[in-house]
């Protein structure tokens, strides 16, 4: 019987690993309370999970399953990524009970210090050549800064040294990366089932990220209302993309699941990532990740000109990435009570639905309003508010009235005055009624 | 009970028609005639006074749905149709010579209605001809003093048009909540 202590997980999810657990016969576990543990397993996406994962370290030097979307390369540590499915986690569990078993039925597969094998996406428990990369072109790959920062992700395939960039975030992530000594373990997965889904769903629950109403309006919560856009993948795609469109350049970036390629037209990337890893990067925190950009010669990747489904359109992409990075935040700095300006239209049908956004776009094109008053003008929840300017902000669509003269938009009911010809209450009934049979809710 | 109306304009083959089907409760009312003039080469049929189609929102309330004639030698039905009307939505094919030229041409021709309503336009064809593209759009409306919302549409698609028809309700008046009581 394994005994299994759970870290870094709120109670849900402690209660679906718990269920799946004991649902498994095939390897005999319990779930005990922390200390008391054999084997743990550690969620790495929360917002303490350097702590935990430090805390942990110092008390209990055993086998842990840890469980992230980055990519993770820890001291005799199995490296799970998010989302994954029942058989991956089944595969994990086996080589631990193997491990754990006197004599260990498979040596070769226990964690060897100093070798390093990247975290890869789904599937199923299967090593992989840590130095094959998922698209071979970066061997020629030019490097964008003099030096090389050290440890770097060896593995992840490129020869390139990181762009030498400012951003603090990646400077962190080179210097997490570089103090991390590291074990080998792989997994792969590639077949998603309804356990998975559960788990992996833990990230993917924008709920339990975002903020409620009342934390808007509680001067106490005021920083919660912040984030630093550097530290997200939003911050990390803009200057990638920033550096493709200078260097006129494709630009790598190395280090999540699967590499992402930005072409200098600012209008395609490729890359191999799904949707609902994309989410689930974008909710988290990067510091601590190894990510590093680097040049990647044109002619090395899939030309635009061709029907690679991995080549998608990279306004989609940026605006949903803002749009979970932002988790119902802005930018730290953002004035909260001035007027928004929507420069132009989102091509809302093209880009992935946000809530209220129509009536968002109609407001801040009629009338400026600043983000709280929208919120307050529309009937809208605070955190679509939040998230639709900081989607609209990464195309570059919004911008925000900073003079100090600003007059607050006077309210007329529920609405804000309009400085159009105020619409008759019986239109907006029938306005109602349409938008209803048009099947808006 | 109350009668109103949204009109559908746009140059010959951008999918005007097809629009007012996507959304109407009845099979849509078509003028089309085979074309024999420039217009076959776009289109074999082609609308010679009007489409027209239905929304019923219950309670015998309902809300026309109209299309205008594509070819400019049919423009005196315009001023006809758009009376009384709540919006107007202009679709523009993307794959034309000219869809600037189309578009000022419109602009121009509905400017009054849209004075006293809203207007949105859909373009539709982006899949076969990637410029201009939306953000050219934005900058040529802008010139003419219009910011109103652009969208790239199919017109067989249900979603897209609704949203058109959406944007135009919420840029009449923001404020309005689906389903809410009059």
């Amino acid at each position: 019987m394994i005994k299994i202590a759970l870290f870094g997980m709120d109670e849900r999810a402690q209660n679906i690993i718990t269920m799946f657990l004991s649902k498994n016969t095939q390897i005999p576990t319990v779930i005990t309370p922390r200390g008391e543990q054999t084997v743990a397993i550690v969620d790495l996406d929360g917002v303490n999970s350097d702590r935990i994962w430090r805390d942990l370290r110092r008390q209990f030097h055993g086998p842990a399953i840890v469980l992230s979307v980055r990519e993770q390369t820890l001291r005799n540590a199995y490296c799970l990524a998010k989302p994954f499915n029942a058989q991956a986690f089944l595969a994990v569990l086996e080589q631990v009970k193997k491990e754990l078993t006197p004599p260990a039925a498979l040596p070769s597969a226990k964690p060897s210090a100093g070798a390093q094998t990247p975290m890869a996406a789904n599937g199923m428990a299967a090593r992989i050549p840590a130095a094959t990369p998922h698209l071979n072109v970066h061997q020629s790959a030019q490097p964008l800064a003099a030096k090389p920062s050290p440890g770097l992700n060896p593995n992840s395939a490129s020869t390139a040294a990181p762009v030498n960039n400012n951003t603090p975030a990646l400077g962190e992530l080179a210097q997490a990366r570089a103090s991390d000594a590291v074990t080998a373990k792989h997994i792969k997965t590639d077949q998603p089932s309804n356990a998975a889904h559960l788990i992996s769903d833990e990230s993917d629950d924008e709920g339990s990220f975002q903020l409620p109403d009342e934390a808007y309006t509680d001067p106490r919560r005021r920083a919660e209302l912040f984030f630093n856009p550097n530290q997200t993948l939003t911050g990390l795609c803009k200057l990638a993309l920033k550096q493709a469109k200078t260097a006129n350049s494709v630009v790598l970036i190395d280090g999540l699941l699967k590499p992402c390629y930005i072409y200098p037209d600012a209008k395609h990337l490729l890359t191999e990532m799904r949707w609902r890893y994309l989410k689930s990067v974008s909710m988290i925190n990067l510091t601590a990740s190894p990510l590093k950009l680097s040049l990647v010669p044109l002619e090395s990747i899939a030309p635009l000109s061709s029907n690679d489904p991995r080549i998608r359109e990279t306004e989609g992409i940026i605006w949903s990435i803002g749009a979970w990075s932002s988790r119902g935040r802005v930018p730290a700095g953002t004035p909260l009570d001035h007027p928004v300006h929507l420069l132009h239209w989102p091509n809302l049908t093209r880009l992935s639905d946000i809530p209220g956004a129509m009536q968002i776009s109609a407001l801040w094109t009629k009338q400026p309003t600043s983000l709280m008053d929208t919120a307050v003008f529309l009937g809208l929840p605070y955190r679509h508010v939040f998230s639709f300017y900081v989607a609209c902000q990464a195309l570059g669509l919004v911008h925000i009235e900073v003079a100090a003269q600003h007059t607050p938009v006077q309210m007329q009911g529920n609405a804000p005055a309009p400085k159009a010809a105020p619409i008759a209450t019986e239109k907006r009934g029938l306005f109602s009624r349409m938008l209803s049979k048009l099947g808006i809710k | 009970m109350a009668q109103h109306k949204i009109i559908f304009t746009g140059p010959v083959g951008a999918g005007k028609t097809t629009a007012i089907q996507s959304l109407s409760d009845i099979p849509i009312i078509t003028t089309d005639e085979v074309a024999t003039d420039m217009t076959a080469n776009r289109k074999p049929q082609t609308t010679v006074a009007m489409d027209y189609g239905l929304m019923k929102l219950g309670d015998g309330e309902r809300v026309h749905l109209y299309g205008t004639p594509g070819q400019e030698r049919f423009d005196f039905m315009w001023e006809i149709l758009t009376e009384g009307g709540l919006g107007l939505v202009l679709m523009l094919d993307n794959t034309r010579e000219r869809p600037f030229q189309d578009l000022a041409f419109y602009l121009k021709a509905f400017a009054p209605f849209i004075a006293e309503t809203q207007l949105v336009v859909g373009i539709t064809r982006m899949d076969e001809s990637k410029t201009p593209s939306l953000p050219e759009y934005h900058a040529q409306l802008k010139q003419q003093g219009y910011k109103v919302p652009v969208f790239e549409v199919d017109a067989r698609v249900k979603k897209d048009v609704a949203a058109l028809v959406q944007a135009l309700l919420y840029s009449l008046d923001p404020g309005v909540i689906s389903g809410a009581p009059a």
